[in-house]
């Protein structure tokens, strides 16, 4: 009825442009950040043409190109760039990464033969290789065709050796250890309590597993004989020789010569090894497993002791409290609980969980423990528990909160339904409420892991590490360790931002784990918003 | 003729005359009932006998008190804060404000049915078997028996009968309606209480509940607030007229539509109130 | 639907039937009386009056009952309007009846009349009429009722006739007794029957059909 001129045309639009604007700005914020993260994180597993540059200073060197920037200072109107190249072999030229002026570059080569090589020590490298020198004494020329299969497989065959290797020295050797250190710690008391049958035994025990030590030790000695022989003869850049030995070499790749189909499958295969294997070099190579893990583990735990606690206390504000000042103090406190520093939960957790909490029960259930064991504390020093107990404490307002609110958007009707029934006030919230609720309830859950997962400055206090020498899942009883220190993929990032001995080294990683760490937390996310979901679904046709 | 094509009333249940039916006749008694919400006075002096195996309807304008009234004969308002009354309620000559007489229990002999249907967000069977579970019935095959009695009670079961296991809240107005009844009566409740039962149902769906009605009264006392004039005068037996919180007249429903003896009653049934 | 307040309905209508079967009685014994001259059968005519009268009286609030009670629709209210006017009629043959008794017992007490004229062949016909009225209601047959106002004028003739014969040009005034005037009256009574039957008829077309045929020409 109304033209665009009528008077009768709602005013006001400027606003709707005002406040989408607020939006756009906030969804470009977040946008672009996602962007950087995703195109640094995902990349970093990418193996791209491996150049050889001629500087003008006569230099040659290999390097894959790692990024590129125009130089400080230099002039607006005439920006100067330079790249920096990955060049590797760290033990030769004392950096792997080399800044140059990319008005010094004469130019660049893609030769077929150029080879990247992933080392357990020192980082990659980038070589031309003249010969490989196989287990049997076999020379093979570069220059032959069966070369590259040949030395593939040698890759393969000291790669399994390293993960026998691995399996011997960290798992059975590490099995042995942990049995007896808790058999001296057994002796010292068995000792000092003068219990002379048991100070035999123990003692016939620790000459066991000397003895297995000393032939796990020996079996190692032997799979590294057995593997230690291939090697590969190389030249680097500027024609040094390079002589690579094989059990070194994790992988191997001619970038220059890689089709795409190729160059994905190494890419799959870094990944794999990113989010499966254990990290190298002070976490600046290798995996994040035990990060990953540990993260896991503690948002989980730390929803799951949320929940109840959140809940319970929700139900007592909302359904049994005497509505009033008092109360309404109370909630306001509980709100402004959200508001403080996540590092003060992290004191408050060091203080009261750890020294308080885990003192006291080191002293009751741990005494001989602490007693025997030079005073390791067991629960009195951060740990899995009280990660999880800490910020479970800080995200509980949030689930508080939540179920407040679902609590009271139940219908009334619902609530007197039950109570004309003859159900009681418990019987009601038991049975109609909280299922009514649920999907809102874990709303709150859902807010609480997201800020949980991401957390960092308070679990550096209560028992996150840089490297945890054991997962806090195990097989040994009783399987899962509550007092254990584990690694956490928020931390990591710190870690490798700032603590890195190589930061250029650990650039690509920062961004891989922040990559990560965002999946991770979507991922637990989505998890509960499917069940969420489902709950919905089942109560469909109601508004909660 | 319409009515020669009907089929025939015998195969109908045929429901006895009121006179017929009467049990106690102060099956529920009001003495001198006065309700306070806070300062506010909702109810003032009411004092009327329910006779057992009847259907009383409550009518009068919005806030007449007559919905507090019936709230007050299962004590739901003890839900609200600041609330405080006068006088006393007995039901079988026990009073319902008792010390002695826990409130739940009440509750169990005074069934309640709401002006909004409202089910619960679980499956048909466990909304009607509700009221056997908070006492404590663990038994599938009592509560089997009992959800396809009340069900077929609430005429409701042929309609349902399989899909017993879907939610409540795939049910229409009306059948929720029906739901919230056979939920109300599974625990075999004394008395019933309705409160506009039909006020969000269309005339079909009003038109089962109200045969629903007609039938239930064989076996409970039903008071029934509504505010539908015609409604009160097709289901009940005797209607109380009330007015500002005020009980203007209580009689039998063919005295109160056909002669009421007071002229606010006749000036609000037909029409010219105010 | 069939709603629990209409067997309030089959009520109503069981208590017409019931009325149009005690007027059809008493018009038929009343006959008998006049014609046999029996004072007796007269006098039960009398008394059954009461009852048809009572009859009215419930079938009124019944229909007040439902009215104000089930607020009816359609067809219901045209069956409440009409059993409102079927009764009204079916208790003025019910007078009539009980006027054409008390009229007998009058002749009766003169001396019995040789000549009855017209008036047993009119009985019939009353009678007659009246039955199919009562069934067109009862069976819903809207012919059996077109039937009864088309016979209706049969009753009036004769009852012409009857005039014609005593007070007419080829009547003889010197015949005509006291008698004879009661004769007419009773005449008169049956032909008011047949009015009442016709009207019965006009309410149920209308009940059936909804179609208004009274004052047609």
């Amino acid at each position: 009825m109304a033209s665009s001129s009528d008077s009768s045309t709602p005013r006001g639009e400027a606003f709707v442009w005002f406040s989408g604007l607020g939006l756009i700005i906030g969804l470009g914020m977040v946008m672009g950040l996602l962007a950087l993260v995703l195109m640094n994180g995902a990349t970093v597993f990418w193996a791209p043409p491996v150049p050889v540059a001629q500087v003008d200073d006569g230099r040659i060197l290999i390097g894959q190109l790692a990024q590129r920037r125009i130089r400080a200072g230099s002039p607006a109107d005439h920006p100067v760039y330079e790249r920096q190249y990955q060049v590797g072999l760290r033990e030769l030229n004392g950096n792997s990464y080399l800044w140059v002026d990319e008005a010094k570059i004469k130019g660049e080569t893609f030769p077929a033969d150029v080879l990247g090589l992933e080392r357990v020590e020192n980082g990659p490298a980038f070589v031309r290789p003249q010969s490989l020198r196989q287990s049997d004494g076999k020379v093979i020329p570069a220059t032959d065709a069966a070369f590259e299969t040949a030395f593939q497989a040698e890759v393969a065959a000291a790669g399994a050796v390293r993960a026998k290797l691995a399996e011997i020295t960290r798992h059975r050797i590490g099995d042995v250890n942990a049995a007896m250190d808790k058999a001296r710690v057994a002796l010292r008391r068995a000792e000092d309590l003068k219990l002379a049958d048991d100070v035999a035994s123990l003692q016939k025990e620790i000459a066991a597993l000397d003895g297995r030590f000393a032939v796990l030790q020996e079996e190692a000695k032997q799979v590294v004989a057995g593997g230690a022989v291939a090697s590969l003869v190389s030249q680097d850049a500027a024609g040094r020789e390079v002589v690579v030995p094989l059990t070194q070499v994790i992988r191997a790749w001619f970038p220059n010569r890689l089709d795409t189909w190729g160059r994905v499958k190494l890419f799959c295969s870094r990944l794999g090894e990113f989010i499966f294997d254990e990290p190298r070099e002070a976490n600046t190579e290798g995996g994040l497993m035990p990060a990953i893990f540990g993260t896991l583990v503690m948002t989980v735990f730390m929803s799951l002791l949320v929940t109840p606690f959140g809940v319970i206390t929700a139900i007592y504000l909302r359904e049994y409290a005497q509505q009033g000042p008092v109360l309404r103090i109370v909630r306001i406190s509980v709100n402004n609980l959200a508001g403080v520093p996540s590092i003060v939960f992290g004191v408050f957790g060091l203080g009261f969980f750890v020294y308080v909490l885990g003192g006291s029960i080191d002293q009751l259930f741990f005494a001989d423990q602490l007693k025997y064991n030079n005073n390791t504390p067991v629960f009195g020093t951060g740990g899995l528990l009280w990660c999880s107990l800490t910020l479970a404490l800080m995200t509980l307002p949030v689930v508080i909160v939540a179920t407040e609110e679902a609590l009271a958007a139940v219908p009334r009707g619902m609530r007197e339904a039950s109570l004309a029934t003859g159900a009681s006030k418990w019987q009601t919230i038991r049975d109609i409420l909280l299922p009514a609720s649920a999907p809102g309830i874990l709303t709150g859950v859902i807010l609480a892991m997201a800020r949980g997962a991401g957390e960092v400055a308070p679990l550096m206090l209560v028992g996150v590490v840089k490297l945890a020498p054991t997962l806090p899942f195990d097989g040994s009883a009783p399987f899962l360790h509550m007092d254990r220190k584990f690694m956490h993929l928020g931390f990591h990032v710190y870690d490798l931002g700032f603590q890195s001995p190589d930061s250029d080294a650990a650039r690509p990683m920062v961004f891989a784990t922040t990559l990560l760490l965002i999946v991770l937390v979507v991922c637990l996310n989505l998890g509960a918003i499917w069940i969420r979901n489902r709950l919905r679904a089942r109560f469909k046709g109601a508004s909660f | 003729m319409p009515q020669t094509m009907n089929p025939p009333s015998a195969q109908r249940i045929k429901v006895r005359p009121a006179a017929e039916r009467e049990g106690r006749k102060d099956y529920i008694s009001i003495r001198d009932f006065g309700f306070w919400y806070g300062e506010k006075k909702a109810l003032d002096a009411i004092s009327l006998d329910i006779p057992e195996r009847q259907v009383v309807a409550f009518i009068g304008p919005s806030g007449c008190g007559k919905s507090t009234l019936l709230r007050n004969l299962n004590r739901m308002n003890d839900l609200v804060d600041g609330i405080r009354h006068e006088g006393d309620i007995t039901i079988n000559g026990r009073s319902i404000y008792d010390p002695g007489l826990e409130v739940i229990s009440l509750r169990r002999r005074v069934g309640m049915v709401f002006q909004k249907s409202n089910p619960f967000p679980k499956s048909i069977f466990e909304n009607v078997v509700y009221a056997l579970r908070v006492v404590g019935v663990r038994d599938r095959a009592v509560l089997e028996e009992a959800c396809e009695t009340s069900l077929r009670k609430a005429a409701l079961w042929d309609e349902v009968k399989d899909r017993l296991n879907d939610s409540a809240l795939g049910l229409s107005g009306g059948q929720m309606q029906r739901l919230c009844i056979a939920r109300a009566i599974a625990n075999r409740p004394e008395i019933l209480l309705m409160d506009e039962p039909c006020s969000a149902l269309d005339p079909i769906a009003t038109g089962k509940i109200e045969e629903l009605i007609h039938e239930l009264k064989e076996q409970f006392t039903i008071v029934i607030v509504t505010h539908s004039m015609q409604q009160a005068a097709r289901v009940s037996d005797r209607t109380a007229f009330f007015y500002l919180g005020k009980q203007v007249e209580y009689d039998t429903t063919e005295k109160i539509f056909m002669n009421p003896s007071q002229a606010q009653t006749e000036a609000y049934i037909s029409g010219r109130f105010g | 639907m069939q709603r629990f307040f209409h067997d309030e309905l089959r009520q109503l209508r069981d208590d017409l039937i019931l009325m149009g079967e005690r007027s059809l009685d008493m018009t038929r014994l009343v006959l008998r009386a006049v014609e046999d001259g029996d004072d007796s059968l007269a006098l039960q005519v009398r008394g059954m009056d009461d009852r048809v009268d009572e009859l009215e009286k419930r079938v009124d609030r019944e229909i007040m009952r439902y009215l104000t009670l089930f607020g009816p629709m359609g067809s219901d209210v045209r069956l409440l309007l009409a059993a409102r006017d079927i009764g009204h009629d079916l208790e003025r043959i019910a007078d009539e009846a009980s006027v054409i008794a008390k009229r007998a017992m009058v002749i009766s007490e003169r001396g019995p009349l040789k000549d009855l004229l017209h008036v047993p062949a009119e009985g019939v016909i009353a009678c007659e009429v009246l039955r199919l009225a009562i069934d067109s209601f009862i069976e819903g047959d809207i012919e059996k009722a077109r039937l009864v106002l088309r016979r209706d004028a049969e009753i009036d003739a004769l009852n012409r006739k009857n005039y014609e014969e005593l007070f007419g040009k080829a009547g003889d005034a010197a015949k005509v007794s006291a008698s004879h005037v009661e004769l007419i009256f009773i005449s008169k009574a049956l032909e008011r029957i047949g009015d009442h039957s016709k009207n019965i008829a006009e309410q149920v077309i209308f009940l059936l059909s909804g179609e208004d045929v009274r004052h047609a020409r």
